[in-house]
């Protein structure tokens, strides 16, 4: 699918991005010295008139024109030089007009000639946006012939603009075999030998005054260390070979959900360096010199959820326990540095003379990097949203399925025999499809049949929405009893504490059967502590092939809406689980009438000591099951389909290969990335966490993708869906942030374990320092803690989201009217051409004939009569149409 | 030139990497990638041999695109598709993913001006279909051409081939002249989406 394409694939386009920058920004910068230089030579060349001081440079070198070096610049400098000849290059576009209109010459001829006045190279006509008309306007063709050398230069600079229109700006390349319409290109060689030398030119630069030169060599130094630096990081690109095989064999398409990963990993690393660096590191080092008498921890406290996982001697259910333990996050783990309440609450201090100075606010730094977290993902978001945006500049991108599908259809990056196959027969497909759709569009439904197809999808969407809310319901029920089982758990596993018995007395079916017993305990226990984790997962698996299958009974007129619809329904849902997830573990902890503080006021006991940790081991959880699941149905799906369907025949028959489900898979990706993003301010070591998985998962599904599945199907054209996936990655991390920032906001910590033991709410320490600070800031930081501010700041941000919007809106208009100016032009033109044939040829205009019929006659000759004729001033617009050139 | 097959020195590399979009790295990788498509030629030639067609459709990454022959022709010199490593270079560092959408703009419109005569027409569009089809068509284990001609029929309809070279025209044609200018391709092209993702070859 063509799904997404090229969005996540920050390297290469900043690259390219930035790339240009600079060479827009070097060209300014020559633009500079540029004139300086043609000012001085102008006085010389007075005085050597009619002898070219240097074989003319044609103004470009470089790939193409493109030069990501000084020579554009060094040739820039050269050719300002006031000559009084112009060899035009070979073929080259420039039409002349005798007697002075130049729009373009077929052959080496010089122009001596002219009163032209153009608009200098970057004035493209600002009024229809297109680069590379430039505008000629005839000033008095009567002056005729101009003998002054002064004037000539004149000439020539414009020419010179004239024919670099669009060049030096866009950078175009032109063709050499074909006749391209607005100039010619270079080949390497070419290049090569025009670039030396300008070596040779270099000595110039010592003409330049001092400072000119210090800044030349300035910003030359800059460009070339981030050139350097980009490199760096363009070699260290990880999985790059990777992703080629893929996108070889499998299209572009699919090697988008690889470049999602590699994102994704870029995000994680950076939280897993932060993490590591800022608080694991300093918290293990502390916990073990700085342990503060009133602060140190007792290892009981860690413990949110008041286990009763039993420790035998028996070695089965030792074993037994660890993992469990290992995989539900709870027991020996909560006493690790994986969870928030492990952590110090101390400072490292240094004492020096008398007094104690804090070197590092461990609480403070704990809160800072837990939101930098999300200021990190919020900038790469962010940094790809922008992007996309200046790719279509808020003009509403039209849909040319047609085109799109003609003319970008064919993906170069394909390798594989079998895959080009496959997506020809796509293309055909998808041309086919648009060709039907563009026939039923005029195709008008019975007022009956209509009615019936939006009663049958308001029937689906009902059955969507009681599905998604059945399963919410049943997995908040889970919750609820998971968490009222623990309950009564801590208080009758206590009295019939089975490691009491003596296990030395018993016979050794007597222990068998205490380990059984306990095994199945266990089994038991995993079940509850699990349940709500495996509803989730589950659903997140089933669901979106059950959204699938609703959308087929749907009659949706096109394909893409079918697949946009289903995408939706699947985002919401996985959303909805984790916010209902969050949200009950938000209702479990939460200060007042919660959960765990009912029970706390009716037995008078905690029922967590740590709910930060209770937070922590829940997520983990999750975490772990989803990806069990994932491995699960990634066994099932592809590797075991794909191993029957080729050894079965009768399988083969039945079932088709696996196919890649692109927007699944990212969603999919999302989804898991929205648990990180929401455990990672309770257990730090999650990134790390993250970062594993993420790497695991890149390997396993390339690994199936290269042998299990087949492309996808379906060409799908949504323009707009590369921003539809970072507008998905941004609302999660938006859903997540809200739940961190509540709890930040209005939990108050445990009163034994974590950073922010004995503080009345977690953001205390950030509360503090700027208190410290003082005055402004302060007043600030209280006045933001309201509610009315947030909720003002939201809409001031929707108004200049609408404001914006409109104004897009009124832009998309101008286009659409520019648009028809062009067409209207270019009529006019033609009949001017007409007109003024007819003029010569004695005819009368033909009429009814329309554009690009136009007879072509001599254009030399048209020409000729058109500068006779013309005797006012009149404006051409330059159309790099060859039909207009001689 | 042309003293054995030894990489290139640091001040050619330098000059190459100042003339392509490629970093010196990348230039050595793009020459061994070039010798090893004819290492007879490049031992007796030296590093900057003339390859013909053929040789250098021997690259897997060219191998399963149908407009292959049309690139080569489109880039080299006499218009043959025969090309030096030179022109290879240039070839492949335009077509790399860090060749700015311009530039790729301008290739494109070039590969599918299949007459050349600087307007992208409503028979150039035809055949730009034609070549898509064609993986599809001899990807069969089918070969003679009959067969072929059938397959073709079946997928589609030269009917249907016009009206699609058709649309397009209607689509792109910013000036109403009845075919695709330079102009109205390069417009059209920077505004969708998928080309420069899809318009590149990675060696």
């Amino acid at each position: 699918m063509d799904f997404v394409k090229g969005l996540f694939d920050s390297d290469k386009e900043s690259d390219s991005g930035s790339a240009k920058k600079n060479r827009q920004k070097m060209n300014k910068n020559f633009d500079k010295a540029d004139k300086y230089n043609s000012k001085k030579k102008a006085k010389k060349d007075e005085d050597v008139t009619g002898v070219p001081r240097r074989p003319n440079r044609s103004n470009k070198v470089g790939p193409g024109a493109d030069v990501p070096d000084q020579s554009v610049a060094m040739n820039n400098l050269d050719s300002s030089e006031d000559m009084p000849e112009i060899p035009m290059r070979p073929k080259s576009r420039a039409v002349i007009l005798p007697s002075g209109l130049i729009i373009g010459s077929e052959d080496d001829s010089s122009v001596h000639t002219s009163t032209l006045s153009s608009h200098s190279s970057d004035s493209f006509n600002p009024r229809n946006g297109l680069p590379g008309l430039a505008r000629i306007e005839v000033e008095d063709v009567d002056n005729g012939l101009v003998e002054d050398d002064k004037k000539s230069s004149t000439v020539k600079r414009q020419v010179r603009t004239l024919d670099g229109a669009g060049r030096r700006k866009s950078s175009a390349h032109f063709g050499r075999s074909v006749s391209a319409p607005a100039g010619e290109k270079l080949s390497l060689a070419e290049r090569r030998t025009l670039r030396r030398a300008e070596r040779v030119g270099v000595v110039e630069k010592k003409q330049l005054p001092f400072f000119t030169r210090i800044a030349y060599e300035f910003t030359m130094g800059i460009q070339k260390t981030t050139r350097k630096i980009q490199e760096g990081f363009r070699n260290a690109q990880i999985w790059g070979p990777s992703i080629k095989e893929l996108e070889g064999n499998l299209g572009s398409g699919v090697s988008t959900y690889f470049r999602v990963l590699r994102w994704l990993l870029k995000i994680n690393v950076i939280s897993m360096v932060m993490a590591l660096g800022l608080i694991a590191t300093p918290g293990i080092w502390m916990n073990e010199h700085h342990d503060l008498p009133d602060t140190s921890l007792n290892k009981d406290d860690l413990n949110c959820t008041n286990p009763n996982f039993v420790e035998g001697n028996d070695t089965a259910a030792d074993v037994a326990n660890y993992i469990l333990q290992f995989l539900t996050g709870q027991g020996w783990m909560e006493g690790t540095a994986l969870y928030l309440g492990w952590y110090p609450a101390s400072n490292i201090t240094r004492t020096s003379g008398d007094t104690e100075k804090t070197t590092y606010n461990f609480p403070l730094a704990y809160l800072l990097v837990g939101l930098a977290y999300f200021l990190v993902a919020l900038m790469f978001i962010l940094n790809n949203i922008a992007r996309l945006f200046k790719k279509s500049a808020a003009e509403k991108i039209e849909t040319k399925t047609y085109s799109e599908l003609i003319l970008t259809g064919w993906d170069y990056t394909i390798q594989n025999k079998k895959t080009a196959q496959l997506r020809s027969t796509t293309v055909i497909k998808s041309l086919k499809e648009a060709l039907s759709n563009d026939a039923q569009k005029f195709v008008k439904i019975s007022f009956k049949k209509e009615i019936g197809i939006i009663v049958l999808r308001v029937c689906t969407n009902c059955v969507a929405v009681a599905a998604m809310i059945g399963t919410v319901f049943l997995y908040y029920r889970e919750v609820v009893r998971g968490t009222s089982e623990d309950a009564a758990n801590s208080t009758n596993a206590c009295g019939e504490k089975l490691e009491t018995a003596d296990f030395s007395n018993l016979t050794d079916i007597e222990i068998n059967e205490i380990s059984a017993e306990l095994i199945t305990r266990e089994l038991a226990r995993f079940w509850s502590s699990y349940s709500a984790s495996i509803i989730v997962s589950l659903s997140n698996i089933l669901f979106p092939i059950f959204f699938e299958f609703l959308g087929q009974y749907e009659f949706y007129r096109f394909q893409s809406t079918r697949i946009a619809i289903t995408m939706v329904r699947s985002f919401v849902m996985k959303l909805f689980s984790v916010c209902v997830f969050l949200y009950v573990l938000y209702q479990a902890t939460k200060p007042s009438g919660g959960i765990m503080e009912t029970w706390q006021r009716d037995n008078n006991t905690l029922l967590y000591n740590c709910w930060e940790n209770y937070i922590g081991a829940q997520l983990y959880q999750l975490c772990i099951i989803d990806f069990i699941v994932f491995c699960t149905s990634l066994f099932f799906s592809e590797v075991l389909r794909n191993i029957l369907i080729n050894n079965i025949k009768w399988f083969r028959s039945k079932v088709e290969q696996p196919e890649f489900n692109i927007p699944k898979e990212i969603l999919d990706l999302c989804y898991k990335q929205m648990i990180f993003w929401s455990a990672i301010f309770f257990s730090p070591l999650m990134c790390c966490v993250a970062v594993i998985e993420v790497i695991v998962i890149f390997y396993l599904r390339k690994a199936s993708a290269l042998r299990n599945v087949r492309p996808p199907q379906k060409v799908v054209l949504t323009s707009q869906s590369s921003s539809m996936v970072n507008a998905v990655f941004l609302v999660s991390l938006i859903f997540v942030f809200v739940f961190v920032g509540l709890v930040i906001f209005q939990f108050k910590p445990s009163a034994h374990c974590g950073p922010f033991r004995g503080k009345t709410k977690i953001h205390e320490p950030l509360g503090l320092l700027i208190e410290n600070s003082g005055g402004f800031k302060t007043y600030i930081y209280d006045n933001l803690k309201m509610t009315a501010v947030i909720v003002s700041i939201v809409i001031i941000v929707l108004l200049i989201i609408y404001y914006f919007k409109s104004l897009a809106a009124s832009r998309n208009l101008t286009i659409k009217l520019l648009r028809h100016q062009i067409k209207v032009e270019h009529v006019d033109k033609q009949f001017l051409i007409e007109h003024i044939k007819s003029q010569i040829t004695g005819k009368p205009v033909q009429e009814g004939k329309k554009d690009g019929t136009v007879s072509r006659m001599s254009h030399s000759q048209l020409s000729g009569e058109l500068a006779n004729k013309t005797k006012k001033n009149m404006t051409i617009h330059r159309y790099a149409n060859p039909s207009l050139k001689i | 030139m042309g003293q054995g097959t030894s990489a290139y020195d640091q001040s050619e590399l330098a000059e190459f990497q100042d003339l392509t979009y490629f970093t010196k790295r990348e230039v050595l990788h793009v020459h061994k990638r070039f010798a090893e498509l004819a290492p007879e030629k490049v031992k007796q030639h030296g590093r900057n041999p003339t390859l013909t067609k053929e040789e250098i459709l021997l690259l897997p990454e060219l191998a399963a695109n149908p407009f292959k022959e049309r690139i080569l022709e489109v880039f080299s010199d006499a218009g043959d598709g025969n090309m030096n490593f030179e022109q290879f270079l240039d070839m492949m560092s335009q077509l790399s993913s860090k060749a700015p959408l311009e530039t790729k703009i301008d290739f494109a419109f070039k590969i599918y001006d299949f007459n050349e005569d600087g307007q992208i027409c409503e028979n150039d569009l035809q055949k730009v279909i034609l070549f898509l089809v064609q993986p599809a068509v001899t990807g069969a284990t089918l070969t003679s051409d009959e067969r072929n001609q059938v397959i073709k029929n079946s997928l589609i309809t030269d009917d249907q081939i016009k009206k699609l070279a058709q649309k397009v025209i209607n689509e792109m044609d910013m000036d109403d002249d009845g075919s695709i200018s330079y102009l109205d391709f390069k417009h059209g092209m920077s505004k969708l989406n998928g080309f420069e993702e899809s318009f590149k070859v990675t060696l």
